[in-house]
């Protein structure tokens, strides 16, 4: 197993390492934005999910979802957030085409959830925890469309007005590897607590990146610039990558790093500067008053807590505890609700066996057979016919070999595509078991008598000759038998003659 | 039969009663509009409107299932969004708004029966205290003689409207006092309620959490009328209190029919006396002396009080309903609507001509200095020190509270100004002395006519009660006008 290290880079100067915090923002799962009863639907046509408030018309009014504050909350304690009974909304003022009210709400110093921490997976047994300092909720601001006309720009406001959640970490990742962990294991928490979908290619999830170096033992942290929305793991990496390497070379040739933010661009995989820290907007928050402070009684956070599913990563550290599986395994499992609740019902549904060999078998199968089958004909498990229950019947049955891998696995494919009982399955395919060992017994001994040359063969210590009588019974029996089984028989069948 | 000789109470009498209709009211209130137009009350009329309003007012008395307003002539500040109808906010930027929606203040009037007659002229984005700063031009206060006197704003046209009696109601809105100063100004009663109790919804909005939808009428009575109207939740406002609208009417009209003697025992009322110190002229100061006379000759006993931070409202008043301004006119960039100059090369180019041609020059003063007083360096100096006086002052009040019904004190420190050079922004703004501390606290508050000066113009007094204590509010200032009967209810 090999033991994580954090990169470190090696400049004219001295070593260095990165120092990476993230601000990821995630659009709230709600029907509705967050101050006002317009749609949120992605795929609506352009400026129809608008109403007059996300217009910003004269005399309208934002009134806060109380349905994004719980998710939220949700979000902050799936974090090991702390909530807070007493939050506020504030306006933070800037002039931009596809933001109509001239300033986003948002807040201030007084967010919804502080701290939190998460712990990301740095090797199969090594965990490492980021801390978190805030969750905060906002607006989202419209978009512009440039590619419309080659001298006007369009708005469109479909995304003005819908919730999001911004949550920002301290600066505790060392790679672009932690980061995109950290953004993985984020994602499946908020999958799993179902407060945003996380699908990065929409924009429901984007990051923004600070990255700074510094020279390895160093406490106090260098210059960071922030890269802004990046929305993929590719593109977070890449953009890290780039970053490093630029401010690296800075410090060798002495360049002073401006704190700035950039952009990156997904064409070159570079990040370019926007604005720097001196001609940074000068966002004048100040306590939004047309929105009453936030108040969250402490039963209500009690309650949204109770109510809280198995997290993803705890569910990952109880399967590989319980269950012996790697972390692959276990990060394939996990990252699939729909498949993980699947496994879990099936691998329950017996007592047959240790637990961590029946998860082998389980696991194995459905890893590699069962996924093989759904990606090639991109289907999910819940699309096909194969219930729990009946996986777990098929899986002891090969496992006590009441019925031999090639049959499992045709019986197998039978029941994804149609459906059934193993039962049901062998009758369709119109299978005959040959498991009897003494009708397999009468077979093999017919196959040794017919052979007499072989057998000599075998007399005189030619094991591998064993592959070419298996392959006789297994044309005798048109396969439906399990090779292990004809492999002892015959071992046990020739030593007889052997010693006669 | 003139309109300046009705109130609503009156008007609903004849109108039930048959010996007048909606249509011959409407009449009426419009001669009054042709009549007093120089005055400059209203942006936009809207008469054809209002004559069919009026038939079917009409049917309805007919039908005898008049609404609790049914024929009464009505104009609504500019600041309401009137669905199809031209909304301006006296503003050159909404010259040409046509709001596709309905405030709730106005739709409720609309849904009891008004007669809507008209938008009436207001300072650009209720910025003022004089009337002085509208696109539309200035408006006139009906006292003025040789000299143009100020009407007081910024719902000055609403004021005007009903003191020179081109409607019976008006709307107004009152966020540092822009109701009961043009109130006391014009000789009527100017109402602002409980912050909270009556929607913001489609209103125009100046400082969020100061202002304050109200009503303007001849008398207490008919300014109860326009409360029990207009208030209640909406849930489109988020600061839209949730406690239950009481019932503001019945009592007053209960003691209007009976007509039985009125007294003040039992009644406590409260007296600042840091006013006392304060800028006040001496008219003012001796009508705030003789009315406590006879209120005390009418058995209400006085309590003194004491609110230390009374001189600090006016500087803490300004830096917050600035600071809002400065972020509530944000959204006025020329892009989705209003004024808008198309020239420039980028879009922040497009929003500063647009901005700078669409907002008058006080407008532009105020949310030069709002956006100062937010600014990084100033916000801990300014912004956040404001905020704490406001709650210290709302500490102060509450306390007061506790020792009294209500507090009686000056609406404003002098009669009706003349318009000339001397007007400045600071002068302007010191007129807001005593109107903007009951903004700060949230408490709803009432401007009654307490008689006229020696050179005849009106002065008004104000009584302030706790929040939600509107009710009680009302009842009393009811019997305060008419122990003092300091104006008739005839008009100018």
């Amino acid at each position: 197993m090999t033991e994580y290290k954090a990169p470190t880079y090696k400049g004219k100067n001295g070593i260095y390492e990165v120092v990476i915090g993230l601000e990821v923002h995630c659009q709230i799962s709600s029907e509705s934005k967050l101050f006002s009863t317009s749609p949120t639907t992605f795929t609506s046509e352009t400026n129809t999910n608008v109403n007059f408030v996300d217009m910003a018309m004269p005399g309208m009014l934002p009134v806060l979802n109380s349905h994004c504050v719980d998710m939220a909350i949700k979000t902050g304690l799936g974090f090991h957030g702390v909530p807070q009974e007493i939050s506020r909304m504030a306006r933070k003022n800037y002039f931009y085409p596809d933001l109509p009210q001239g300033y986003q709400i948002s807040q201030a110093d007084e967010p919804i959830v502080k701290h939190g921490h998460f712990d990301i997976f740095l090797s199969e047994d090594e965990q490492k925890r980021i801390t978190i300092e805030r969750l905060h909720i906002e607006q989202d601001a419209g978009k512009l469309v440039h590619d419309k006309s080659p001298n006007s720009s369009y708005i469109d406001l479909n995304r003005c007005g819908i919730g999001l959640m911004e949550i920002v970490t301290n600066p505790d990742m060392r790679s672009a590897e932690e980061a995109v962990s950290f953004v993985r294991e984020l994602q499946l928490l908020l999958r799993k607590l179902k407060t945003c979908d996380g699908n990065m290619e929409e924009g429901s999830m984007r990051v923004d990146i600070n990255v700074s170096l510094r020279k390895v033992g160093e406490s106090t942290l260098g210059t960071r610039t922030e890269t802004k929305n990046v929305n993929s793991f590719k593109f977070m990496t890449q953009a890290i990558d780039y970053e490093i390497k630029r401010q690296l070379k800075m410090y060798d040739t002495g360049e002073e790093i401006a704190q700035e933010t950039r952009l990156f661009n997904t064409a070159n995989g570079k990040t370019k500067a926007m604005r720097t820290k001196e001609n940074a907007d000068d966002y004048r928050y100040f306590p939004d008053p047309d929105i009453l402070t936030i108040n969250i009684s402490s039963d209500k956070i009690a309650n949204i807590k109770k109510n809280l599913p198995e997290l993803p990563l705890d569910k990952k550290i109880r399967f590989k505890k319980l269950f012996g599986i790697s972390l692959k395994e276990a990060n394939l499992l996990v990252s699939n609700e729909e498949v993980c609740n699947w496994f879990e019902h099936s691998i329950n549904s017996t007592d047959k066996l240790d637990i961590k060999d029946r998860a082998k078998l389980f696991i194995g199968w459905l890893l590699s057979d069962i996924f093989g089958w759904l990606n090639k004909r991109e289907l999910k498990l819940c699309d096909t016919g194969l219930i729990p229950a009946v996986y777990t019947d098929l899986m002891l049955r090969f496992h006590s070999k009441d019925l031999p891998s090639r049959i499992s696995k045709t019986i197998l494919t039978d029941i994804l595509e149609n459906g059934g009982t193993v039962d049901e399955s062998i009758k369709r395919l119109n299978i005959t078991i040959e498991n009897d060992d003494s009708k397999l017994e009468k077979i093999i001994d017919k196959i040794i008598i017919s052979s007499p040359n072989q057998v000599a063969e075998y007399k005189s210590g030619k094991e591998s000759i064993l592959g070419w009588f298996i392959g006789q019974a297994m044309k005798e029996t048109k396969g439906q038998c399990d090779p292990q089984s004809l492999q002892k028989i015959f071992i046990s069948q020739l030593t007889k003659i052997t010693n006669e | 039969m003139k309109i300046s000789k009705l109130t609503v109470y009156s008007a609903l009498k004849l109108l039930k009663s048959g010996e007048m209709t909606a249509t011959e009211i409407l009449n009426l209130s419009l001669e009054a509009v042709e009549e007093k137009k120089e005055l400059n009350a209203f942006i936009t009329t809207t008469i054809e409107r209002a004559g069919k309003d009026a038939i079917c007012s009409d049917t309805m008395y007919k039908d005898k299932k008049p609404r609790l307003l049914e024929g009464i002539p009505i104009a609504h500040k500019d600041m309401f969004c009137t669905k199809n109808i031209k909304t301006t906010a006296g503003s050159k930027m909404l010259e040409n708004f046509v709001p596709q929606y309905e405030s709730t203040v106005s739709n409720k009037l609309k849904e009891l029966g008004t007669v809507l007659i008209g938008k009436t002229n207001q300072d650009e984005f209720g910025m003022g205290s004089n009337s002085l700063h509208s696109f539309f031009g200035s408006i006139k206060n009906p006292y003025s003689c040789k000299e143009t006197l100020s009407p007081g704003g910024s719902s000055g046209g609403s004021a005007v409207s009903v003191a020179s009696g081109q409607v019976l109601l008006a709307t107004g809105t009152d966020t540092g006092g822009s109701i009961r100063q043009p109130a006391s100004y014009n000789g009527i009663v100017g109402y602002k309620p409980t912050y909270g109790l009556v929607s913001r919804w489609g209103c125009i909005a100046y400082a969020s959490s100061l202002d304050c939808p109200g009503i303007f009428g001849k008398t207490v009575l008919d300014t109860a009328y326009g409360l029990t109207s207009i208030a209640g939740h909406d849930e489109k406002d988020g600061t839209s209190s949730t406690e239950e609208a009481e019932d503001y009417l019945t009592t007053l009209i209960k003691m209007e029919e009976e007509q039985g003697s009125i007294d003040l025992k039992g009644y406590k009322i409260g007296i600042i006396k840091e006013i006392e110190s304060m800028t006040l002229s001496d008219e003012v100061r001796e009508k705030l002396s003789t009315t406590k006379l006879k209120l005390e000759k009418s058995g209400a006993e006085f309590i003194e009080l004491s609110i230390p931070s009374l001189k600090f409202a006016l500087p803490a008043y300004y830096t917050i309903a600035l600071a809002e301004s400065s972020a509530n006119l944000a959204r006025y960039d020329g892009i989705r609507y209003g004024h808008s100059d198309t020239s420039g090369k980028t879009f922040i180019d497009r929003m500063k001509l647009s901005r700078t041609q669409g907002f008058g020059e006080e407008v532009q003063r105020r949310i030069i200095l709002g956006t100062t007083v937010l600014a990084s360096g100033f916000y801990d100096a300014y912004f956040i020190k404001a905020s704490k006086v406001r709650r210290v002052l709302y500490n102060e009040f509450q306390v007061a509270f506790k020792k009294c019904d209500s507090i009686l004190m000056p609406t404003t420190p002098n009669t009706a100004p003349v318009i000339d050079d001397t007007i400045s922004p600071l002068k302007e703004y010191s007129l807001d002395l005593f109107t903007v501390p009951i903004n700060l606290i949230g408490s709803p508050a009432i401007s009654i006519p307490a008689g006229l000066s020696d050179r005849g113009l009106p002065i008004g007094l104000q009584l302030v009660s706790k929040q939600f204590e509107d009710a009680k509010l009302l009842k009393l200032a009811y019997k305060i006008e008419h122990i003092i009967k300091g104006q008739k209810n005839d008009g100018v």
